[in-house]
């Protein structure tokens, strides 16, 4: 099967010609990436994913759209985590927070992008602060005041997918979160074990079969993404699966 | 002449009825209707917004089709079959009869409009259910977007029967028709993109770019679905603007299609 | 009923684009005038002008110059055709109607009351022959049919003035003899008639009055009587038998007809018939719209 998402024209040009079907027009566009990125992942890899093209499809969705969740949750989902595209898919979110000024979703994931992948807490703290208040949820609150001076990465990633499980409806939405969120479980399992080790031995294990010899781990959890973990030499726990579906089998080449 | 216009009416609405190519265009519009529902749930975080606004197109693209149909057809057809020339010899004027086939065929668009906005109304409700947040749909803003459509395709097909007082063959009507549409619903974007910098620009001429905005027309001033889909507050005063602006404008044009249509030679 | 004279025309003029800078006179200054109760043959070779005539006092085409009237009234008021009866030439109905909604429609718009229109409608569909079919959609009309249901059409409201295009165009031998019976009713009704036609018998047959047009011009406007007398001499068929039972065919000179017809007598020969070999109203017609003849021939 070929997997190709075509071309789509200027947005200046189609938000002209749309006129009253601009709407449906962005809907019908972000469906097409949406189909398109569910064609990937059963491709396993197999396909290299047209990125800046489904990244543009959506900027013009939401050109003709602003106010359409739908670009901005799969932008969120599957650019920063599978496709490392956080700094577009931020200025996306922003633009998009000038309309849905009352969605605590633009503000929470603005904050989360800043403080899990770009690591910068104060921003990250004030856009928690906003969807805080937005939300009006405890949860949120807590998010905001504590976790993102105290909690590490890792725990910050796990807050985050528990709270989009809990939000998730589709089948395919639970799905993708339950698989990240048991890769995420174990590398905090791992870290644990390796951080336990460093405090007692003064350094980093070389491998993590010495955690499991030397009994600061049962045993090594299986990477949900198919890949083997690993530890790099400044102790941060990686994965041969680089923890995507979809580029899987390039990292298993190398 | 109130019993004139009532006659001319039902009689085109009769001749509308026999119709098989409405029909077929109505069952399309139907069918494709019933099938939103299960496009608007490939939707993750929007199955109401998407189902509404996929309906909103659906239903607005068959009310076009429907104008350009029935607007063309209702008098150039006529005349080119001559089918006019029985009706217009009997004792009523020729603006008589223009204003009876507008209101045939404006009763005709209201009352598809009428059952597929309906429909649409129920499906975007009724998939509201599945929003995983709260739909944020507006009933009376629903409303609102289903009317000032409305006005416009009843615009339309004031520029579809004045188009067609011309002409003898379906081109210029169909075409000049699809035209205004096209014109009405691009220009308000181009407007905004070559005003984004007002600072550039003299006073005097932006007014005149928005007056020809509205000559043109301007179709955007009747989308009121942004507000409907995504629950916001409906700028009333707009509404009213659009109403006023739809009823001058439709007025305007079916009196010049009169003017034509008294001077045309059967 | 109004005394108004029924139709009036003063000077009308009417030129068409034919090409792009070349026009056809179609009407040049045509003036007559149609009294109360007469029954008008209009005749005239094709393009002539007749169906311009028409149509410029039905208000489906404007004069450039020239004053029309129905009823007393200027022909661009509605009210003029309120008492007129009209059927175009070629008519031509929305095909999906049936003959009876078609006619329903025609009769309310001429005002008749609700519960006076099915009487109406079924009395004129059975007079013209149509009773069969009239629930049918007109789509699946004869030419013929459709004829008769324009006929019906102008018939509806008993109009006073009746003005017909051809009526007789499309149809059968009896549908001919129907509509000059139709014709002599109204007649007989007090009504007035005004009729385009191409065939001369009929006028000869049912007109009191006869207008005869030929490029765009009034060729003729008398009585049909007058008409008939202006005549020059005309032939006649002679069918004779001799005594040994052979029949022999003679054409004749009107002036020489009654030596013939002695001559024939005193040979003892039978004489089976004399018939005239056109009429007089023909030969008129004839002699007055000879000139195009020449002009086309030059
Ligand atoms: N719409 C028109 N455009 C151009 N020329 C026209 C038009 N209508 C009529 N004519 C011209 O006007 C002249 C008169 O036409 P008209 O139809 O009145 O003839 P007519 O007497 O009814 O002929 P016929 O017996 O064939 O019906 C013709 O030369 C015709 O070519
Ligand atoms: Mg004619």
């Amino acid at each position: 099967m070929q997997i190709k998402l075509g071309y789509t024209p200027a947005s200046t040009v189609l938000k002209t010609l749309s006129g009253e079907h601009r709407f449906a027009l962005g809907q019908l566009l972000t469906m097409k990436v949406l189909i398109y990125y569910g064609g990937l992942l059963e491709q396993q890899g197999r396909v290299r994913p047209e990125m800046e093209h489904m990244y543009h499809t959506l900027v013009k969705a939401v050109e003709l759209d602003p106010y359409n969740m739908d670009a901005y949750y799969f932008a969120q989902a599957a650019f920063t985590w599978d496709l490392g595209q956080v700094k577009a898919v931020i200025k996306m979110l922003k633009y998009g927070y000038q309309f849905r000024s009352w969605d605590w979703y633009m503000p929470f994931f603005l904050g989360f992008n800043y403080a899990y992948f770009l690591k910068d807490k104060k921003e990250a703290a004030h856009y928690m602060q906003q969807a805080a208040r937005l939300s009006g949820s405890e949860l949120q609150t807590t998010l905001a005041s504590r976790y993102f001076y105290e909690a590490d990465q890792t725990d910050v990633g796990i807050m985050f997918l528990r709270q989009m499980l809990a939000g998730a409806v589709t089948e395919s939405e639970k799905a993708i979160y339950t698989l990240r969120l048991k890769a995420l479980i174990a590398v905090s399992e791992l870290e644990q074990a390796v951080a336990d080790y460093s405090a007692s031995r003064g350094s980093f294990p070389d491998s993590l079969n010495l955690l499991v010899e030397t009994k600061f781990l049962e045993k090594i959890p299986t990477d949900p993404y198919g890949g083997c973990f690993y530890i790099n030499d400044k102790g941060k726990i990686h994965s041969t699966s680089n923890f995507s579906s979809i580029f899987m089998s390039k990292q298993n080449e190398h | 002449m109130f019993r004139t216009l009532k006659l001319l009416t039902y009689h085109e609405l009769l001749r509308i009825k026999r119709d098989r190519v409405f029909w077929s265009f109505a069952g399309v519009a139907l069918l494709l209707l019933f099938m939103t529902p299960i496009v608007a749930n490939l939707s993750m975080r929007q199955p109401a917004q998407t189902g509404f606004t996929l309906s909103y197109s659906l239903v607005h693209l068959f009310l076009l089709v429907l104008t350009v149909f029935l607007g063309t057809q209702a008098l150039s057809r006529a005349i080119e079959r001559r089918t006019l020339i029985p009706v217009l010899t009997l004792p009523f004027s020729r603006s008589q009869y223009l204003l009876g086939a507008y209101l045939a065929l404006a009763i005709v668009i209201l009352v598809c409009a009428l059952c597929l906005d309906s429909i649409s109304l129920m499906t975007s409700m009724w998939l509201a259910q599945f929003s995983p947040i709260d739909a944020g749909l507006s009933v009376k803003a629903m409303l609102v977007a289903y009317a000032m459509g409305l006005t416009k395709y009843l615009l339309l097909l004031a520029w579809a029967l004045f188009f067609s007082v011309f002409s003898t063959s379906f081109f210029l009507p169909v075409f000049g028709t699809l035209g205004v549409y096209i014109a009405g619903s691009a220009t308000y974007q181009i407007v905004e993109y070559l005003l984004s910098n007002p600072a550039e620009y003299s006073q005097g001429f932006i007014l005149l770019v928005k007056v020809l905005l509205y000559i043109l027309p301007n179709f955007h001033a009747f989308d009121f679905q942004v507000y409907a889909a995504y629950g916001l507050a409906v700028p009333w005063m707009d509404v009213i603007w659009a109403l006023g602006y739809g009823l001058t404008y439709s007025t305007v044009i079916l009196y010049l299609a009169t003017f034509c249509f008294m001077r045309r030679e059967l | 009923m109004s005394t108004e004279t029924p139709i009036v025309c003063e000077h009308l003029s009417k030129s068409f684009r034919s090409k792009k800078f070349k026009r056809v006179q179609a009407l040049d200054d045509v003036s007559f005038h149609v009294l109360q109760g007469t029954v008008c043959g209009f005749l005239g070779p094709n393009g002539a002008g007749k169906s311009t005539t028409i149509k410029i006092l039905t208000h489906q085409i404007r004069p450039q110059k020239g004053v029309a009237k129905l009823m007393g009234l200027g022909v661009s008021a509605p009210e003029s055709r309120r008492r007129l009866g009209y059927l175009p030439e070629n008519p031509s109905f929305h095909d999906t109607l049936t003959g009876r909604e078609i006619l329903n429609f025609a009769g309310s718009c001429h005002g008749i009351a609700k519960n006076a229109l099915p009487l109406a409608v079924i009395q004129v569909l059975a007079r013209l022959g149509l009773a069969h079919a009239a629930d049918r959609p007109v789509r699946g009309y004869s030419k013929g049919m459709v004829q008769r249901l324009g006929l019906a059409h102008a018939l509806i409201h008993d109009p006073d003035l009746l003005i017909l295009d051809e009526p007789s165009s499309g149809l059968d031998p009896l549908g001919r003899a129907l509509v000059r019976d139709i014709i002599r009713e109204e007649k007989l009704r007090g009504k007035t008639v005004f009729f385009s036609t191409h065939v001369v018998s009929d006028v000869e047959q049912v007109c009191d009055h006869v207008l005869i047009v030929d490029q765009g011009r009034v060729k003729a406007d008398a009585p049909l009587i007058d008409l008939q007398r202006q005549a020059d001499e005309g032939h006649y068929q002679v069918l004779v038998r001799d005594p040994d039972g052979k029949t022999r065919e003679e054409l004749v000179y009107a002036s020489a007809l009654h030596a013939v017809l002695k001559k024939a007598e005193q040979c003892r020969e039978v004489v089976e018939s004399v018939r005239p070999q056109e009429s007089a109203l023909e030969r008129v017609f004839l002699r007055l719209v000879e000139t195009k003849k020449t002009d086309i021939n030059m």
